[in-house]
């Protein structure tokens, strides 16, 4: 479904990626870890169509993509919600954008609030809302519009243990439900593993993905506490304490 | 409760004018300072006469039309060159030349353009906003976090539904701001405009009663222009609270400890110019001293006032000299005054690299007020101003030194010059304390130079007192004291000095 060929990106004086490949089929989930700056983000601004790749190409069922693609959305770091919008202005603002029906969009900001627990908040803004919860606006923003393919940008890293584990069991669901195609960049070994039914770990500067871990074992009953997550973890944790 | 805050405020503040107003009408016993009551009873009448709203309503319509004008053009013009670096790259050195071209001196091509009638004043005020409108606006839509571009972006928006759901809603509160501050300055130049050829608004209603030596009808005037700032204040605050409701939303939570913080980082940065503000009722005073042998006019006032407001404005406009902020509206008479003075005030920030005599030469600097007044007004100073002078720079000093036990550890740590560092903070609060006794010792001087009344020594034992209380307030050991309520000591010394004055000159021989 998502294709990326031999993919670099420069600015003037500056490598960010170099020589990226990997496919993705549809319903797949895929984790991306790695240090800081070694463009793991990039890739994902590149897959949103928000930034172009300098050589290589990528493509969205056999197509490339060069702008802001309709089946995508995109979580950004730090939510990206806008201060001046209301939890459910934020929501409905992508089916806004598209020209969705008004009464369908609030029909189905509110459905989606209410499955993410958060509908007592929808007429607050969101500097008043705690971090969990500004996570799970961002998330019904998302899903809003039925996308097919998700893309998170370290989606938990400033969430305390509890509201991350809850959240990426959240996304777990929704991903499972919807046969969503996930992207999730992190840090975070664990959420990677969790998430993630391959595993790209990523280095260096210009960044190269220096390994492709398959995850199998992922979607088992319990996974997070069974052995096989450890053993993932630890060989990943390998993996980055050599770089 | 909240909402009723502010006018519990508006309604002390007014108390406080008015009591201030009535001690000084009567301590000048003269119809050109008539009593706050008179005035309330006057502009009661006046109120009850349509001639007054009319004149009212066409002073609020030039200045109403001349905000929304400004606003409707250069709000979209200031989201344009925020959002496009290119078209701002094009723009902004036209922007960067006009700005600080005072606009005011265009009256007269306004004028000879636009004719006699209301345009001419509305373009003239326009000109002036807009540039405050544009520049606010551009810098807000600037400081927009590109995050919220991409948000967008990645759903699929357009430009348009980028100036619509980011752009736009993020000017918004800039653009309020900018009018609201510029509310003061709209009625100023309307003042200006109004005061010139016309026979229209409340600017040729007090410069009307001027000519025929109405005073009373001028206050009345006064009144009604400061009442028209205060509406169209209270009317911008509100209109911001209503359309840009997301930053007032925290207000219940954070913006307690938040607004401590800030206030006391601005506060502590401020305190150095807030010390200009001591200079107004001495320079004041320097003017009654002139009044003894040379005629000095409301106009004269005016410009003085003008003057140490400017030159306050001005010292502020050099800490912001990169935007560009001095909005030069001053007349030839008020640079005149102010820019010696801002020489010196300019130069004392370099006097801490390089002695401890700092707290002296901005006490001198700012002490320059009067004597510069006097030779405004009268040419060679005399002896009595020479001592008004030596009275401001020695108050100044003292408590500059006071506050600089502040910053004794912050100075001493970069190699900065002040007494407290040099000599300790207990020595420098015995230097303070010797200061300010010259300053008494000046201010009793001054009775026999100048040939004051015997009331005179009222005032003299009051200040002596405050001095009293302002030292014991502090300690040595604990420096916290040193806070707002001192400031206020220091600015009610220098208007008692004030009252003094005017009160010895008038008992006086």
């Amino acid at each position: 479904m998502i294709e990326i060929r031999s993919v670099s990106r420069r600015y003037p004086g500056a490598e960010i990626l170099k020589d990226i490949s990997f496919k993705l089929e549809k319903g797949e989930s895929l984790s991306i870890i790695g240090p800081s700056g070694c463009g793991k983000t990039t890739i994902l601004y590149m897959i949103a169509g928000l930034i172009p790749a300098s050589s290589g190409i990528i493509s969205l069922n056999g197509r490339e993509i060069k702008e802001p693609h309709s089946q995508t959305a995109f979580i950004l770091q730090d939510y990206g919600l806008l201060p001046w919008k209301t939890v459910i202005e934020n929501v409905s603002l992508g089916m806004k954008i598209k020209k969705y029906p008004r009464e369908k969009a609030s029909a189905v900001s509110e459905r989606i609030l209410k499955d993410l627990g958060i509908y007592s908040h929808k007429d607050k803004y969101p500097a008043t809302l705690s971090g969990g919860e500004k996570q799970r606006v961002a998330i019904a923003r998302a899903l809003s519009t039925e996308p097919e393919i998700l893309l998170m940008d370290e989606p938990f890293s400033s969430l305390d243990t509890l509201t991350r584990e809850k959240l990426q069991q959240t996304i777990y669901e929704i991903h499972e439900k919807r046969s969503l195609t996930l992207i999730t960049v992190t840090h975070s070994i664990e959420e990677a593993v969790f998430l993630g039914d391959t595993i790209l770990v990523m280095n260096g500067k210009p960044g190269r993905v220096i390994s492709t871990v398959s995850n199998s074992s992922r979607r088992k009953k319990d996974f997070r506490n069974s052995k096989e997550f450890y053993s993932i973890c630890s060989t990943i944790r390998e993996m980055i304490g050599n770089i | 409760m909240k909402q009723k805050i502010p006018f519990i405020n508006i309604f002390v503040s007014l108390s406080v004018i008015f009591v201030l107003w009535k001690i000084a009408s009567a301590a000048a016993a003269s119809a050109i300072l008539p009593s706050p009551e008179d005035v309330l009873i006057a502009f009661i009448a006046e109120a009850q006469k349509s001639i007054f709203w009319t004149h009212f309503g066409i002073s609020a319509w030039r200045v109403c039309a001349s905000i929304f004008l400004s606003w409707i053009i250069a709000f979209p013009l200031g989201t344009i060159l925020g959002y496009s670096p290119f078209l701002d790259r094009i723009f902004s050195p036209v922007v960067y030349m006009a700005y600080p071209v005072p606009k005011m001196v265009l009256l007269p091509v306004v004028v000879l353009l636009f004719g006699l009638g209301d345009l001419s004043k509305i373009i003239l005020i326009t000109l002036i906003l807009f540039f405050q409108i544009l520049v606010a606006v551009r810098d807000g839509v600037r400081s927009v976090s590109p995050k919220y571009y991409d948000s967008v972006r990645s759903m699929g928006g357009s430009v348009s539904d980028i100036f619509r759901h980011v752009v736009i809603p993020a000017a918004l509160p800039h653009s309020f701001t900018a009018v609201r501050i510029s509310t003061g300055t709209a009625i100023s130049v309307l003042f200006f405009a109004e005061s010139f050829a016309t026979s229209s608004g409340l600017g040729y209603l007090i410069m009307d009663a001027w000519a025929r030596a109405d005073y009373i009808m001028i206050f009345v005037g006064i009144t009604g222009m400061s009442l028209m700032g205060l509406a169209l204040f209270i009317i911008f605050s509100l209109l911001e609270k209503k359309l840009c409701s997301w930053n007032y939303t925290m207000e219940n939570e954070k913006s307690h400890e938040r607004g401590l913080i800030g206030k006391t980082v601005t506060y502590s940065k401020m305190i150095k110019l807030s010390h200009t503000i001591f200079a107004l009722p001495f320079a004041m005073s320097g003017l009654v001293l002139a009044l003894k042998e040379h005629t000095v006019t409301l106009q004269m006032v005016l410009w003085i006032i003008i003057a140490m407001i400017g030159a306050r404005s001005a010292a502020m406009g050099f800490n912001r000299i990169a935007d560009a902020d001095i909005d030069a509206e001053n007349s030839e008479i008020c640079l005149l005054l102010s820019f010696p003075l801002l020489l010196f005030l300019f130069f004392y920030s370099y006097t801490k690299r390089f002695t401890w005599l700092a707290h002296i030469y901005l006490g001198f600097a700012i002490g320059l007020a009067p004597v510069a007044v006097w030779i405004a007004i009268a040419g060679v100073p005399e002896l009595s101003v020479i001592i008004l002078s030596l009275i401001l720079m020695t108050h100044i000093a003292g408590f500059d030194i006071l506050y600089s036990c502040q910053d004794v550890d912050f100075d001493k740590e970069k190699n900065l010059f002040s007494i407290p560092a040099r000599f300790g903070v207990k020595k420098a609060f015995f230097i303070s304390a010797l200061l300010h006794i010259i300053t008494v010792a000046l201010i009793i001087a001054l009775y026999f130079t100048a040939g004051f009344g015997v009331y005179y020594f009222i005032f003299t034992a009051v200040i002596a007192v405050l001095y009293v209380i302002e030292h014991k307030i502090v300690n040595p050991d604990d420096i916290s004291n040193i806070n707002i309520a001192f400031f206020h000591i220091n600015s009610i010394i220098s208007v008692t000095v004030f009252f003094a004055v005017l009160t010895g000159y008038l008992t006086g021989k």
